[in-house]
């Protein structure tokens, strides 16, 4: 879906608002990884059944990585222009805004409305692409799992654009899929944290939210990636509060995926799917034309010429 | 234990307590006049904590009243929180942060009067949790209380304070405070060496059970460089020894505590402790432990040394006396014992000498009575063995007598049959008289015919008509290994005893010799005389023992020591009326 078009360009300035760690490619841990890779993923230029996306720029490599900044060009033989994107906290991005920046995405309804008072731009908000879940390795916690708590979230605990979860997810249906039978030994659980990527503010509201909840003893801890990463491998926490794609393809390789990461789950673990988010981006008129594919994801289409 | 080793132990003490305590009281005393003089200084600095806690108080309390005043003319909260408009709803949730960091506080909350936590600053998200008790407790104190407050990440100490405020006819209280962690506390420790702990229990020996922080730890002795005291961090609770204030002595640092309120549900009151660790005073304990060491050393070495030098010149004089009187010799010629010196020693020299030369003599004259017994004994001996050898003589010149006067015709045939007894018997006294001549006489070892002996022995005897000597002598009887003379002599001494033993009545004497199961000769004298009671079987062998009004009373005894001559043993069995049997077993000529 094209929803800006304007004159050719050669380079553009992006903003996003998410940390992007180069090292964690080709597997993104937040969305503006995501979003980042997907820029340069030869496959994301083609749709859902496969064939190609004419109009969509790339793919782009990574040429130089700042401080807070990320060069992309396109390969060679693809077209497009050059990318600037800025990785900049929701304060900052606001100075780049009012700087002039061709893209912005980001996961802040507020940054995004505010962007969206320039006059030469255009806002909107993307799919609803992710799907914040708590998984537990010892079976559900005493939460409270109606809809009512769930919009309660979605409306009060987290600051992103985000409803109560709906809709049958994919990584309930196992029917066909061999990884559901995956097991494997659980550690002790040893703590009473609820622990979440601590570069993710939603899963940091979640968690907070979570604690306050259960009381207690329970308490939320943030985690690096790799730390995140070890710890849902090994089952050891109380709670695991972390993003899962809403849509998939292959639902049957997702879950796979997804039991590598947590191999518990195919045992006594439970996910409970708590809200869904979704990104917006505010794009100048007459700079870029952008196209979401399928699962939201934001592709930078070549300008016209 | 030696004299020396008691002596030196003796020595080491008598030295050593004194000097401990005069170096304990010393350093007693040092400690109690530093820590006096500390303890003053460390008591006005709590004054001083007093009073910043008094005005940290006032300022949260400040802060919170401007914040209930913004409140009142806050539209957007009105709309949220009075009307219930949803649109303004993220705007309550953000407000008690956007408020907090405002005010520079670190914990604040927003409750209704329900207890309803509307927004909350230090943790956005405990919105609608109840807690009621919070404000109503804290408005009941008079200024500032130590509150557990609930975050995310854990909980943390806050001193705070609460405010209430009215908007559109409803109470909406704030509870504000900051935080009490070692970056707090350290405000108080203004100076070097100064420990600030905040802690449930007032002695800071004593952890408490919920909470304690501190700036640093308080140090123990021996005082540390502060650099290696690690600092730290909130909420941490020490390990038991931490919190150890003070040395066994209590005196390495000195303490002055303060109370705080302290909300919780068993406790009320928390103890901000300001311990001050005295530098100087490791310093001068550790300079008077050193003086104290040195002067010990050098006091111990100095009575040791002395006590080695007594020792020596007690025990030295001793050890020479002991072996003197251990060799001393009452035959030997005199030894000089230390009797040269003035002290107990010399005494004690002198009066074992005075008693050595008693005891020598003593022992001479106890000498010479033996020698004068022992004469007396062999002439006793002379006269016994002489008669002895006499008697066969005698009785064959009455024989040759009688013979002469009755039968003077068969005088000359008896001579010759009873020369051969005399010579004999010459020829025993003979021998009798080289032995005695030599005095120690040798004894012979070669084959003797015991049976031989024994007839002539039997054949010389003269006996009474009512006395019977028979003989039983077996011709397996082997010779026995000794001396000829000798053999006789026991012999006859045997028989001759068993016939002075009959009483009137006479009786009889049987003269045997055997052979032993183990090849020697046994010789046995048996008479039907009046045998011997157990008493005088006892004393037997000795000498001059006899029951007879006659007797020399060596003839056994001086049996006993012919045999034992001869390398053989004597026996005795005898009772009162039933005889005497004597039973002498020599060695054979022929080895077995």
């Amino acid at each position: 879906m094209v929803t800006a078009s304007s004159a050719p360009v050669d380079s553009a300035s992006v903003v996003v608002t998410s940390p992007v760690n180069v090292q964690n490619a080709p597997r993104p841990t937040t969305w503006g990884e995501r979003f980042v890779f997907a820029l340069a993923d030869t496959a994301a230029k083609r749709d859902c059944r496969d064939r190609p996306l004419s109009n969509v720029a790339g793919p782009y490599g990574i040429r130089d990585v700042g401080r807070s900044t990320l060069q992309l060009e396109p390969v060679a033989g693809a077209r497009g222009p050059r990318l600037t994107i800025h990785l900049a906290t929701e304060t900052s991005a606001r100075d780049l805004v009012d700087a002039g920046v061709d893209l912005l995405v980001t996961d802040s309804p507020a940054l995004a409305a505010y962007a969206a008072t320039r006059g030469d731009v255009t806002s909107a908000p993307l799919g609803w692409d992710r799907t914040w879940v708590v998984a537990t390795p010892r079976g559900s916690l005493a939460i409270d799992s109606s809809v009512a708590f769930r919009s309660g979230l979605a409306r009060d605990a987290v600051r992103a654009d985000a409803r109560a979860s709906e809709g049958t997810h994919w990584w309930s249906d196992t029917t066909g899929c061999s990884t559901a039978t995956v097991r494997s030994a659980l550690a002790s659980i040893g703590t009473s944290r609820v622990v979440y990527p601590h570069d993710e503010s939603v899963a940091r509201a979640l968690a907070e939210r979570l604690v306050a909840v259960l009381g207690g003893r329970a308490t939320a801890t943030g985690l690096a990636p790799n730390a995140f990463r070890s710890a849902l491998l090994s089952g050891s926490e109380m709670a695991y509060v972390f993003p899962l794609r809403r849509m998939t393809v292959d639902r049957c390789r997702s879950m796979t995926e997804l039991v590598e990461r947590a191999s518990w789950l195919g045992g006594r673990g439970a996910i409970t799917a708590l809200i869904d988010t979704r990104l917006h981006a505010v794009v100048r008129r007459d700079r870029l034309n952008l196209t979401f594919t399928w699962d939201s994801t934001v592709a930078i289409a070549p300008a016209r010429p | 234990m030696t004299f020396r080793s008691r002596l030196l132990i003796a020595f080491a003490i008598a030295t050593i307590v004194p000097l401990a305590l005069l170096g304990f009281g010393v350093r007693r005393q040092l400690t109690a006049r530093l820590v006096a003089q500390h303890q003053r200084r460390v008591e006005d600095m709590a004054k001083v904590a007093a009073q910043d806690v008094e005005r940290e108080s006032a300022s949260i309390a400040a802060r919170l009243s401007t914040l209930a005043r913004t409140l009142r003319t806050d539209d957007r909260f009105r709309m949220a929180a009075v009307r219930g408009d949803p649109g303004e709803r993220a705007y309550l949730l953000d407000w008690a942060e956007l408020a907090m960091r405002t005010t520079g506080l670190e914990m604040l909350q927003l409750q209704d009067s329900g207890g309803r936590i509307l927004s909350s600053g230090h943790f956005r998200n405990e919105f609608d949790r109840l807690e009621p008790e919070l404000p109503r407790a804290l408005g009941a104190a008079k200024g500032a209380v130590l509150v557990n407050v609930r975050a995310p990440e854990g909980s943390f100490l806050a001193l705070a304070r609460a405010e209430s405020v009215y908007v559109a006819g409803r109470r909406f209280d704030l509870v504000g405070g900051i935080k009490v962690d070692s970056v707090f506390l350290q405000r108080f420790a203004r100076e070097e060496g100064l420990h600030v702990i905040l802690s449930e229990a007032k002695d800071p020996k004593v952890p408490g059970r919920g909470l304690s922080i501190g700036t640093t730890r308080i140090p123990r002795l021996p005082a540390r460089d502060d650099n290696s005291r690690p600092a730290r961090d909130d909420n941490s609770r020490p390990a038991r020894d931490d919190t150890s204030a003070r040395d066994d002595n209590g005196a390495d640092n000195v303490v002055a505590e303060l109370p705080i309120p302290y909300l919780t549900d068993s406790q009320t009151t928390a103890h901000l402790i300001i311990a001050y660790d005295i530098p100087e005073l490791a310093l001068l304990r550790r300079d008077v432990d050193q003086w104290f060491a040195a002067a010990l050393v050098v006091v111990v070495a100095g009575a040791l040394a002395v006590a080695a030098w007594l020792s020596r010149r007690l025990s030295e004089p001793l050890a020479t006396l002991t072996h003197a009187a251990s060799t001393i010799d009452l035959e030997g010629p005199e030894l000089a014992l230390a009797a040269g010196r003035d002290d107990e020693i010399g005494t004690l020299a002198r009066r074992l000498g005075s008693m050595s030369t008693r005891l020598r003599a003593s022992a001479a004259r106890l000498r010479h009575a033996e020698r004068r017994a022992t004469v007396g004994d062999m002439a006793r001996q002379v006269n016994h063995d002489i008669k002895n050898g006499l008697i066969p003589i005698r009785n064959v010149l009455r024989h040759l007598v009688q013979v002469q006067e009755q039968e003077p015709q068969n005088l000359s045939t008896v001579f010759a049959e009873r020369r051969a007894t005399l010579e004999s018997s010459v020829g025993y006294l003979d021998t009798l008289a080289r032995n005695y001549a030599k005095l120690t006489p040798r004894v012979d070892r070669r084959a003797v015919d015991v049976n031989g002996i024994a007839a002539e022995v039997a054949a010389s005897i003269a006996v009474g008509n009512n006395v019977r000597v028979r003989t039983r002598l077996p011709d397996n009887v082997p010779r026995a290994l000794g001396d000829p003379v000798v053999v006789r002599r026991i012999i006859d001494n045997l028989v001759r005893n068993a016939v002075e033993s009959f009483d009137a009545e006479g009786g009889e004497v049987t003269l045997a010799t055997a052979r032993t199961p183990t090849g020697g000769v046994r010789i046995t004298v048996v008479d039907t005389g009046r045998g011997m009671s157990s008493e005088e079987l006892a004393h037997a062998f000795d000498d001059f023992f006899t029951t007879k009004p006659d007797g020399t009373g060596l003839g056994l005894s001086v049996v006993r020591r012919l045999t034992t001559d001869l390398d053989g043993s004597v026996r005795v069995e005898s009772a009162p009326g039933q005889g005497t049997a004597v039973t002498i077993e020599l060695p054979s000529c022929t080895p077995s």
